[in-house]
């Protein structure tokens, strides 16, 4: 085995054990659990008082609302991985040892997403259980799609790789990674909220030129946010459309093998040392 | 050589860290590499070990050029340096087995536990390692370096915080680590330390490497020998007259009562037997005679001196 | 991580305002009536047209393919309502056409030029279904004029009835004066009201019919005078369904005015167990949901709720509903009539029963036709489908049907805190291995 493979074995290992034993991936699986739960006890309710609800996509919510707080819990995970440890000096000790930038990335991506499976690992046989108990059906499909979705929540860790490497502290990581949710979700609310001024408003054609930018905006956001990848590749997988999901899933390693290689140069620039 | 630098030079903007260093570190030797707060000894320790690109210059280890990107030769080296108070949830035994696997090293654990037990660990092994107190992180410091059998180790002020007794383990551990033909390259400011175990020192100063040689090879560098004291049951009339115009005699200073004789010799030749006889000669009855090297220390703070004011063109 | 939950409160707070403050804050107020250029747009939707007009706020019209919709360019009195956020058109105090010729151009090229054609929609409406048919041309002012007699029939159908039923009053009323005075005398059968006509004109008008390719076109009226008129440029949008299917409006037995439409394959039906359940299938499509917004009313700023979105449409007819439970067919039905009886005395209520024609209560017509499914007891679970009559499963037709469990709230709880706990486990169980004393630690 390479030096490198067997570096990044050994400090992905340590990651996991570090997550494993940790309270944020347990508090992170249980307000998915919670949040899916509610909404199937909404569901139950809705039948019982009106007699009849059509649940759409049942347990496409809870599964997109778990899938996608893991890969923001992720991000910000990643986002604290390298910038962290180099503000405390360890990530200096940690290169004492054979290690270099190629093996750290490589063994925290492998690591994120081995804890990505792991919070699967639970989601998903709750999720199933939940189904057996208010008898509504987890759709195979549906599954299908979360076997994909690492491909889909693998640029939102390497994209906290990259932020963590270029940020100078911890806390300009955070600030970084703040921006760029502000962003994801901003573009999304702000051209929601501008497509509620009414034309006759003194503002309408100043903030009609800003709600095309953000069109245009959240046009390209649809093949870079990895939340928006989420929600295609799911919603590919229920409708079955093969070649969506596939399209969705290698614009999800694409993106992250870019993200990761920006996170390489910008660890050799900034270098390890606090 | 294990460590040779060839005109190293690290500049952040206009401030010069190091400057043109050329140093050298034989197989099997401890190499003492001292330097005030701010001299660059740790920024030297960095580029060594390829954490930082000089701006200039170059550096082999084991022969062979470190190149920008290249990490597989720290297999061979072990590093202890001040370790940051936060680290993982890792136990210390955890901390240790989890840089022997970084290293390559199957099965660590009969190793570790002669060093934690050598190291008065073996107690606290399963204890978090962020609860250790500072001497106990620098000694799990060690064993993090040595646990993989390296040939060449590279100590940041080894001893900082830990006790007398602590000190002498770290310093058994070296010493065996040394007879067992590994290289030592210490960087410290705690002369005392150094002065026992070095083989050969590096002083630097401002980014600049003044003087590297043996102890001995410092004292004569300087100029100032070895520091001469004689009792006597009287003096002489004669004695002191015919002693300062001896050419070893560099200086002499006799006390009020007139029975101790203070004297700096020239230490080229062993010239006691001399001094013994003229003693003798005029009359005076010896006492006691000891001899003092020059500290490390007095060396240092000389050598340093002096180049400070070199620098101010004195 | 506390640094991390600082800064999502923050990004969510900011969003939150975003959603809050241009929308919230911009002046909105009603304004003067103004006349205006807009476009009359009659859309064509599968089976029906849906009216509605683009005044200039609306920079494109959104129209489907591969059917016929007409758009008729006019000149009218629009005014900001702001409690909707749209202009609303005064068509009576303002209502002029605009002459000229369409231009439709593609990527700059033109495609086509649409002179104004008489047309007419016709409403007919069956079991509660409306469908519609649009006449063009010389067809138009025939299928108007056939309407017109048929108004005019009407008319005089319901003028005799008046005049019958008149008559049969006073026969009754003489009847029952015969009868008191003690001859035995028949009464007189009342006479049938006339068949409700069935079908509603929208007049015959003047208007561009367009049916073209899915695409981005822009048009824009050239008038008389060879010169463009104000405010006619637009884009139009023709745009397809991606998908097509069968989807059910869902008449639940104690709701039967509200049905609930499961257009989508994916969708599961929760009945409430001993209920029934009663499923008029359409056909269904899936549409690009801005589109299809905006197709119904082209100054909708509403966001996005999804990209794509199932809507029924017109009624099947021709097959049958398998209920399948496991592997065996359990049931099959056919498309069954249904009519609503109000239940008798004071009780409140009503019944769904078929339909009986024949009955002497019944009513004109069925109140929908459907296929009944009973739903018993809490966790049962079905699969339906429609099937042709040669046998093949119709796409996209397939349901699953279940009845909630009813599973106590505690129990579905639970679940959700097994994942604390399993956390709380380890790392207890790791603390207290690495506990150190403070002796040890010393």
């Amino acid at each position: 085995m390479s030096l490198r493979l067997r570096v990044a074995k050994a400090i992905a290992y340590q990651e996991i054990r570090d997550a494993v034993f940790g309270w944020s991936l347990y508090l992170t699986v249980a307000v998915a659990v919670l949040g899916g739960t509610l909404l199937l006890y909404n569901a139950t309710r809705a039948v019982g008082e009106s007699g009849l609800e059509i649940v759409a996509r049942p347990f496409y919510q809870p599964l997109l609302v778990a899938t996608s707080l893991a890969t923001v819990y992720l991000a910000g995970w990643a986002t604290l991985a390298i910038a962290r440890p180099r503000d405390q000096g360890s990530l200096r000790v940690l290169f004492f040892a054979p290690v270099d930038p190629v093996s750290l990335l490589g063994a925290l991506m492998l690591a994120a997403l081995a804890v990505y499976a792991l919070f699967m690992f639970v989601t998903i046989p709750v999720f199933a259980l939940l189904s057996l108990l208010v008898n509504l059906p987890l759709p195979p499909l549906l599954l299908v799609g979360m076997l994909v979705s690492p491909a889909f929540a693998a640029p939102a860790i390497a994209i906290g790789l990259f932020i963590s490497a270029v940020a100078g502290t911890s806390r300009g990581a955070m600030f970084l990674f703040g921006i760029a949710v502000v962003l994801a979700i901003g573009v999304q609310i702000g051209y929601s909220a501008l497509q509620g001024v009414p034309p006759a408003s003194q503002y309408y054609d100043t903030l009609l030129f800003l709600r095309e930018v953000l069109r245009a905006a959240r046009e390209a956001l649809r093949w870079v946010s990895p939340l928006a990848l989420v929600s295609a590749g799911l919603d590919a997988a229920l409708r079955a459309d093969w070649r969506e999901l596939l399209v969705s899933a290698l614009a999800g390693i694409g993106g992250s093998a870019v993200w990761l290689v920006l996170a390489g140069w910008a660890l050799r620039r900034r270098g390890v040392l606090p | 050589m294990v460590i040779a630098t060839e005109n190293l030079t690290m500049r952040y903007g206009e401030r010069l860290v190091v400057d043109g260093l050329n140093l050298s570190v034989r197989p099997a030797e401890i190499y003492g590499f001292l330097g005030p707060n701010g001299a660059g000894k740790t920024t030297t320790i960095h580029i060594l070990l390829n954490l930082l690109r000089p701006t200039s210059g170059g550096v082999s280890l084991f022969g062979e050029p470190v190149t920008p990107g290249s990490f597989a030769f720290r297999r061979l080296i072990g590093v202890a340096a001040e370790e940051p108070a936060e680290l993982s949830r890792l136990t210390g035994w955890e901390l240790v087995r989890y840089f022997a696997r970084l290293c390559a090293v199957g099965a660590p654990e009969r190793r570790m536990e002669g060093l934690f037990r050598t190291l008065e660990l073996w107690d606290v092994r399963h204890a978090a390692a962020r609860d250790y107190s500072r001497g106990m992180r620098q000694k799990l410091s060690l064993i993090r370096a040595l646990v993989h059998e390296p040939k060449l180790l590279i100590l940041d002020e080894p001893v900082s915080g830990l006790d007398p007794h602590g000190i002498r383990q770290v310093r058994e551990t070296i010493d065996a680590y040394r007879n067992d033909g590994g290289t030592v390259f210490i960087s410290s400011h705690i002369l005392s330390e150094i002065e026992r175990s070095a083989d050969r020192v590096g002083i630097l100063h401002d980014g600049h490497l003044l003087i590297e040689d043996t102890l001995d090879g410092l004292r004569r560098r300087i100029g100032k020998g070895r520091r001469f004291v004689v009792e006597l049951e009287t003096l002489p009339p004669s004695l002191e007259a015919r002693l300062r115009a001896m050419p070893y005699v560099l200086e002499l200073s006799v006390s009020e009562s007139g029975r101790r004789l203070e004297m700096l010799l020239d230490d080229r030749d062993d010239v006691r037997p001399a001094i013994s006889a003229i003693v003798t000669e005029s009359g005076g009855v010896i006492l006691g005679m000891q001899s003092e090297e020059m500290s490390l220390e007095e060396a240092f703070v000389t050598i340093t001196n002096q180049n400070v004011t070199r620098l101010a063109g004195g | 991580m506390r640094g991390f939950s600082l800064i999502a409160l923050i990004a969510l707070s900011l969003g939150a305002g975003l959603s809050v403050g241009p929308g919230g804050q911009a002046a909105a107020q009603e304004s003067d009536p103004e006349a205006a250029f807009v476009y009359g747009i009659n859309a064509a939707i599968p089976d029906n047209y849906v009216g509605t007009y683009a005044p200039p706020a609306a920079p494109a019209l959104y129209l489907l393919a591969d059917l016929t919709s007409v758009i008729s360019p006019r000149r009218t009195e629009i005014a900001f309502w702001p409690i909707t956020n749209e202009y609303r058109p005064n068509w009576s105090a303002l209502n002029e056409p605009v002459p000229g010729v369409l231009e439709i151009s593609q990527n700059g090229t033109l495609v086509a030029e649409i002179v104004p054609t008489d047309y007419t929609i016709h409403f007919e409406q069956q079991d509660g279904i409306t469908t519609a048919e649009i006449f063009l041309g010389a067809d138009a002012i025939d299928a108007q004029a056939r309407f017109e007699a048929r108004q005019a029939a009407f008319q005089q159908a319901s003028n005799d009835y008046f005049q019958a039923e008149r008559d049969w009053q006073e026969a009754v009323t003489e009847a029952q004066e015969r009868r008191q005075a003690g001859e035995t005398v028949d009464v007189p059968v009342a006479p049938a009201r006339p068949d409700p006509i069935g079908i509603f004109s929208n007049g015959l008008n003047q208007g561009m019919p367009i049916d073209l390719e899915p695409g981005r076109y822009a048009i824009r009226l050239r008038g008389p005078d060879g010169a463009i008129v104000p405010g006619s440029d637009r884009a139009l949008i023709i745009f397809a369904p991606r998908r097509d299917g069968v989807g059910y409006s869902v008449v639940p037995e104690t709701r039967w005015t509200t049905p609930d439409e499961s257009p989508s394959p994916n969708d599961v039906i929760y009945g409430a167990a001993n209920s029934a359940l009663y499923l008029e299938p359409r056909v269904a499509r899936e549409y690009p949901a801005r589109a299809w917004a905006l197709l119904q009313n082209p100054q909708r700023t509403a966001a996005d709720a999804a990209d794509w979105e199932w809507v029924n449409g017109e009624r099947l007819i021709d097959a049958r509903l398998e209920v399948v439970s496991g592997d065996e067919v359990v049931a099959a039905q056919e498309l069954t009539p249904y009519q609503v009886d109000q239940l008798p005395g004071s009780e409140l209520g009503y019944e769904v029963a078929p339909f009986d024609a024949g009955a002497a209560d019944a009513p004109a017509a069925p109140a929908f036709a459907a296929y009944p499914i009973r739903l018993d007891a809490p966790g049962e679970q079905y699969d339906i489908r429609l099937v042709s009559d040669q046998g093949e499963i119709l796409g996209g037709s397939a349901r699953q049907v279940r009845v909630p469990a009813n599973p106590p709230i505690s129990r579905l709880f639970v679940v959700a805190v097994a994942p604390l706990l399993i956390g709380a486990a380890v790392i207890t169980r790791r603390q207290r291995r690495v506990k150190m004393s403070r002796a040890a630690a010393g």
